[in-house]
């Protein structure tokens, strides 16, 4: 069967890719964008168009910043094919995906990887009991299917636990409290970029905003260095300590987690594209020009995948990737090049801030007790992880030969960046030396019959 | 008839490669009081020995390899008393099910060409037999070839066990440390690695598939070719399978884990880059292989694949191991298995351990003679 072949081929529909599709499509370019959601939007502008036919208001302005982006893609004239997996992306630039339920490789002569971001795990004690839920997922479920849960506790930090806390109050339910792990230390170090962030006043009064109608409805709580969440077979209580040393239980069927977020890298690192440790940022990101190109001539990475800027970065860096491509193909705009440049510096100028603010303390990021579970897929506790450490695994990789920790069904998603870093505190050695997991393909679980449909129909 | 090697008290043997055959040698020489360096490149089990498929078969062999084989079950079958470990061997049953005409007459063919050889361990089994022993099993199996007693285990703990044995028995390890010459000076070699240098008087060459390599700088050509047979693990599935399969002219490996995974594979490559320690995974190979699974297991079909690997491993172009002295004395060579050197690993050992000590080995190994390729 002959490939499909497409000039571009831009991998996920959130703002990036969008934006990137638009770019590369009015220009002329064949253009396919593929994502694994049945509508366009990404995570932070999920379900965009049905929203946006009855907007509920509880959504914020932040959100429908996406409507017009949505309108422009779905006239400019690039294919797109949701509900769409890509679960390999080859040397030779196939990429292997599955679309209803068959598994088919086109080629690219340009790829655009725009997979986003997600949440940085939160091992507290009880993070994995029935009733708690990442912040991420719970919006989720607000955006898509307006679903939410009373008198729900918010933990954590960063810009994404307070728009949802907000997002809950304006929807009408009742938020039991927001318990802020952010610590002094935290604040020293990210106080001298605050003029920095002044560039940006408008994303800092948004923040005013939100905190501003969150404590008219519930309260905020500060100063917090432990939480454990507690309960027999669901949460039941979120149990936090005070800087003062008080110690509080906070009776809560639905604890919603977050510390931030991290670039998605899966496919990138799956792909054997290079990837550096940032660790301002405390994350791995892919290594890019200021355009997006990484170490494959072919692949450029843009958006959060390439490093967390936000939403509106996103955007901008779509297009100056699409840009990049298409001077490529001998179509350049020098202004508005820079334009796009100039804008895209100046959405950033707040991220010196927020990454310092926002990077979760050490004991947030590493289990404290020798009974939470790390790995979950294979359901292994940190003392599971510490008894493979201590007869030997020296790496990420050697760890999953010990333990298994990392080889279930979510690939180390969830666990990777904890096993890292409990790997480098153990050896004493730096993150970028400890390294991360050999990903391999299927980027996501895809079914034997779907891989064997390249061959043909399963047998029966 | 070749040089038997001696030792000498002073100086120690130079293994060079940490997988199953280098680990299982460096047993074997330290059980026997041997002083043993072992030099790898990279960590233990890193490469085909740590990621093969993990079958422990006499079925479907070369008959050139049986008696080796059969020397490597009788180790097997202690396996954990010998390496101090537990479940170590799934013993089980190893099927190759025939699903046309021609599959069931190679069958027959097969099982001749052995009993004239004097080879008993595999037998016909009827369909119906299968089908109450293997539920899933699709219906229009003709049958297939059984070897009762062979089975499984887990490539990179059987590799890590031999390791630990051997480090408990005084072996030593030094890695990451990679190879740079091999120099003879009429009475010992010298080794010189990234580390340093080391004079022994004899080098095991178990270097998988840098072998070549290795026997390049020791002063032979030995050609094998590096590839990467590919593998696939699905989700956890209730446990319904007590055999590892495998299909008559055709290639496929399946078998269930404790864990409920199943594992397949059956040798299709991928695309090896040894020089970068990096394998990739060819997409419309793994779908070949995964097609032969689903004519065995079409109940199979919504199964999900978590993650798809390939090891890189040496072959020769006769696909039989390269074992035996070197051209040069003092050197052996212990590598190019093909893929299939996972269940003779312990066997493999205990050869290149006789030769070392200049003893007999107590199997027939001048069918994977060094020499054969002058």
């Amino acid at each position: 069967m002959k490939k499909k072949h497409f000039q571009v081929v831009v991998i996920g529909a959130g703002p990036a890719g969008m934006a990137a599709a638009i770019t590369a499509a009015k220009a002329g370019l064949k253009t396919i964008v593929i994502d694994d959601q049945r509508s366009i939007g990404g995570q932070v502008y999920r379900s965009i168009q049905a929203n946006s036919d009855t907007p509920p208001q509880y959504l914020g302005n932040s959100y429908y910043a996406g409507t017009k982006l949505s309108e422009d893609f779905a006239c400019c004239g690039a294919s797109y094919l949701p509900g769409c997996t890509v679960w390999q992306i080859t040397e030779t630039h196939e990429i292997a995906l599955v679309y209803s339920g068959k598994a088919e490789l086109i080629t690219a002569e340009y790829i655009v990887i725009a997979t986003g971001a997600i949440e940085r795990p939160m091992p507290v004690r009880g993070w994995t009991l029935p009733g708690v839920m990442s912040v991420g997922g719970a919006q989720t479920l607000l955006k898509q299917s307006a679903l939410g849960a009373d008198d729900a506790v918010f933990v954590g930090s960063g810009p994404l636990l307070y728009l949802t806390a907000w997002q809950y109050i304006k929807a009408g339910m009742a938020v039991r409290a927001v318990i802020d792990i952010t610590g002094t230390t935290q604040w020293r170090s990210a106080f001298p970029f605050a003029p920095l962030a002044l560039i940006q006043p408008n994303m800092l009064l948004m923040g005013q905003k939100w905190l501003r109608e969150i404590r008219q409805k519930t309260k905020i709580i500060t100063n917090v260095k432990e939480v454990e969440i507690k309960g027999q077979s669901c949460a039941e209580a979120v149990s936090y300590t005070l800087s003062s040393g008080t110690k509080i239980d906070l009776p809560a069927s639905h604890v919603f987690l977050h510390q931030g977020v991290v670039p998605n890298v899966n496919l990138s690192m799956a792909t054997g594209l290079d990837h550096r440790w940032d660790q301002k940022a405390f994350c791995w990101r892919p290594v890019t020009d200021t355009k997006g190109k990484s170490s494959d001539e072919q692949i450029y990475i843009t958006g959060d995948g390439s490093g967390i800027g936000g939403a509106k970065a996103a955007e901008i860096s779509g297009r100056l990737a699409a840009r990049a491509i298409m001077k490529r193909f001998g179509k350049f705009n020098f202004l508005k090049e820079l334009y796009y440049k100039l804008r895209y510096l100046h959405c950033l100028s707040i991220r010196p801030f927020l990454d310092r603010l926002y990077l979760p303390p050490v004991h947030f990021r590493l289990p404290q007790s020798n009974d939470t579970i790390i790995c979950r897929c294979e359901a292994l506790t940190k003392s599971d992880i510490f008894d493979a450490l201590a007869s030997g695994a020296t790496g990420p990789n050697q760890l999953k030969a010990f333990c298994r920790a990392g080889m279930g069904r979510c690939q180390g998603r969830n666990c990777g960046l904890i096993v890292q870093e409990m790997i480098a505190v153990h050896t004493s050695q730096s993150m970028a030396e400890t390294g991360y997991y050999r990903l391999r393909p299927p980027v996501k679980p895809i079914t034997l019959a779907e891989l064997a449909s390249l061959e043909g129909p399963w047998p029966e | 008839m070749a040089r038997i090697a001696g030792v000498s008290a002073t100086r120690p043997v130079v293994i060079i490669g940490a997988g199953i055959q280098g680990c299982a040698a460096a047993y074997f020489l330290s059980q026997r009081g041997q002083p043993v360096i072992v030099l790898e490149k990279d960590y233990v089990g890193r490469h085909a020995s740590g990621v093969n498929a993990g079958g422990v078969r006499r079925l479907g062999r070369d008959i050139a390899e049986i008696p080796l084989s059969l020397a490597a079950m009788d180790w097997w079958n202690q396996i954990d008393q010998l390496l101090d470990i537990e479940d170590g061997f799934h013993r089980q049953s190893y099927v190759k099910v025939a699903l046309d005409a021609t599959a069931s007459n190679l069958a027959a063919s097969r099982i001749q060409q052995l009993q004239k050889a004097g080879f008993n361990h595999e037998t016909w089994v009827d369909p119906g037999q299968l089908h109450q022993r293997i539920p899933h099993l699709t219906k229009s199996v003709l049958g297939g070839v059984i070897v009762e007693g062979d089975g499984w285990a887990l490539p990179w703990k059987i590799t890590r066990a031999f390791y630990d044995k051997a480090v408990s028995l005084g072996a030593e390890f030094q890695m990451p440390v990679e190879v740079q010459s091999l120099n003879y000076f009429g009475d010992h070699w010298q080794v010189t690695t990234d580390a340093g240098r080391i004079e022994a008087d004899i080098v095991v060459n178990c270097a998988g598939a840098w072998g070549a390599q290795i026997a390049q700088m020791g002063g032979d050509c030995l050609p094998i070719e590096a590839h990467a047979p590919m593998l696939v693990i699905t989700d956890r599935q209730p446990m319904f399978l007590d055999a590892v399969i495998g299909v008559m002219g055709d290639t496929l490996s399946f078998k269930q884990l404790d864990n409920g995974s199943m594992v397949i594979g059956g040798g299709i490559r991928g695309i090896a880059s040894p020089a970068q320690n990096k394998t990739q995974i060819t997409p419309n190979g793994l779908s070949t292989f995964v097609m032969t699974a689903g004519r065995v297991f079409p109940q199979l079909r919504d199964v999900a694949i978590l993650r798809a690997w390939a090891g890189i491993e040496g072959y020769t172009n006769d696909n039989l191991p390269i074992i035996g002295l070197g051209s040069q004395p003092g050197i052996i060579h212990g590598f190019g298995f093909s893929a299939h050197g996972f269940q003779l690993g312990p066997a493999v050992g205990e050869v290149l351990a006789d030769l070392v000590m200049a003893r007999q080995p107590r199997v027939n190994i001048s069918p994977f003679s060094p020499q054969r390729f002058n």
